[in-house]
C-alpha cells in the first residue's frame, strides 16, 4: 500500500538572470513568489542558489553585469511551463534557461536544502594556446621528414 | 627569394673580415641547392600522408567523474576556439557521446550568457 502512496516526480533546475541593479530585498521577493508557483503546482523546491553578480559574455538588457540565480525543484512536467510564464512576467528577469535532471524522483524522499549563496569566482585571464592552431608542431614534423 | 634573404644575413659578418668573403660567397651556393633539394623530397612525400597524428583521448571517456556541465564556463572554454566557435571532434579528440554533450553545453551556456555566440576579431 506504502508502494501506492509514493509520488514519482521530475526534477528540474532554471537558472534565470536578473538586472545587475535589482536590490536584494526584490531578488528576496521574487525568490519567494517562484516558491508559491512550485507550491501551488504541487511541486517542492529543493534550493535556490544565489551565484552572485557576474560578468555576462556579451551585453545583457545593455548591462555587462547579471545576477545569476539557480533554482533547483522537482514537480510534474506543466511545472516548468507555469514557472517559466512566471519568469517571464517579471521584468527584472532578463534571461532564464530550465532543463530536466532527472526522471522518476521520489517527491517524498528528496529532501529541502537550505538557499545558498555562492560569492562569484573571478575568472583568472590566462592566455590559451589555440586549439585548432597548428602552428609549430606541424612545422617540424615537415622538416624531420626533411632530413631523413 | 632565398638569395637576398641569405645575403643580408651574410652581410655583417663578411663586412667584418674581407678574407672570408669569397668563401662566404660558396657557401651560400652550396646553401641553396641543399634547399632546393630539401624541398623535392617534401613534395613527394606530401602526397602519401600529411602529418603527425597524435593519438587523442576524450577527456571525459578517461576521467569517468568528470561530467559536462553547462555551468562550468572554464570547462567549456576549452572546446571553443578564440572566436566562440566550438571545436570540431578530429582536433579535440571528444568521443562522439561526448562531442554532442559538450555542444549542447556549448549552446545552453551561451543562451545564460555564460559563452559568447561570437567574438569580433581583435
Amino acid at each position: 500500500m506504502a508502494e501506492a502512496e509514493k509520488r514519482f516526480v521530475r526534477e528540474y533546475e532554471t537558472t534565470y538572470l536578473l538586472k545587475s541593479e535589482t536590490p536584494d530585498d526584490q531578488v528576496e521577493e521574487i525568490k519567494e513568489r517562484l516558491r508559491a508557483v512550485v507550491g501551488r503546482e504541487g511541486g517542492k523546491v529543493i534550493r535556490f542558489t544565489n551565484q552572485g553578480k557576474r560578468k555576462t559574455a556579451f551585453p545583457v538588457a545593455k548591462q555587462v553585469k547579471a545576477l545569476y540565480m539557480h533554482c533547483l525543484y522537482i514537480g510534474r512536467p506543466g511545472l516548468v511551463a507555469e514557472f517559466e510564464r512566471n519568469l517571464k512576467m517579471i521584468d527584472s528577469v532578463t534571461k532564464f534557461e530550465s532543463v530536466r535532471l532527472a526522471d522518476d524522483v521520489d517527491f517524498d524522499a528528496r529532501q529541502v536544502e537550505a538557499d545558498v549563496k555562492v560569492t562569484p569566482v573571478e575568472e583568472e585571464q590566462r592566455p590559451r594556446p589555440e586549439f585548432g592552431e597548428r602552428g609549430d608542431d606541424f612545422e617540424a614534423s615537415f622538416e624531420e621528414r626533411g632530413e631523413e | 627569394m632565398a638569395r637576398p634573404d641569405m645575403g643580408e644575413r651574410k652581410g655583417p659578418s663578411s663586412g667584418g673580415r674581407f678574407g672570408g668573403g669569397g668563401g662566404g660567397g660558396g657557401d651560400r651556393d652550396r646553401g641553396e641547392r641543399g634547399d632546393r633539394g630539401d624541398r623535392g623530397d617534401r613534395g613527394g612525400e606530401e602526397g602519401g600522408r600529411r602529418g603527425f597524428s597524435r593519438r587523442k583521448v576524450c577527456r571525459f571517456c578517461a576521467d569517468k567523474n568528470l561530467k559536462v556541465d553547462y555551468k562550468d564556463q572554464g570547462q567549456l572554454k576549452y572546446f571553443l576556439t578564440e572566436r566562440g566557435k566550438i571545436i570540431p571532434r578530429r582536433i579535440s579528440g571528444n568521443c562522439a557521446k561526448h562531442q554532442r554533450e559538450v555542444a549542447t553545453a556549448i549552446k545552453r551556456a551561451r543562451v545564460l550568457a555564460l559563452l559568447p555566440y561570437s567574438v569580433a576579431a581583435a
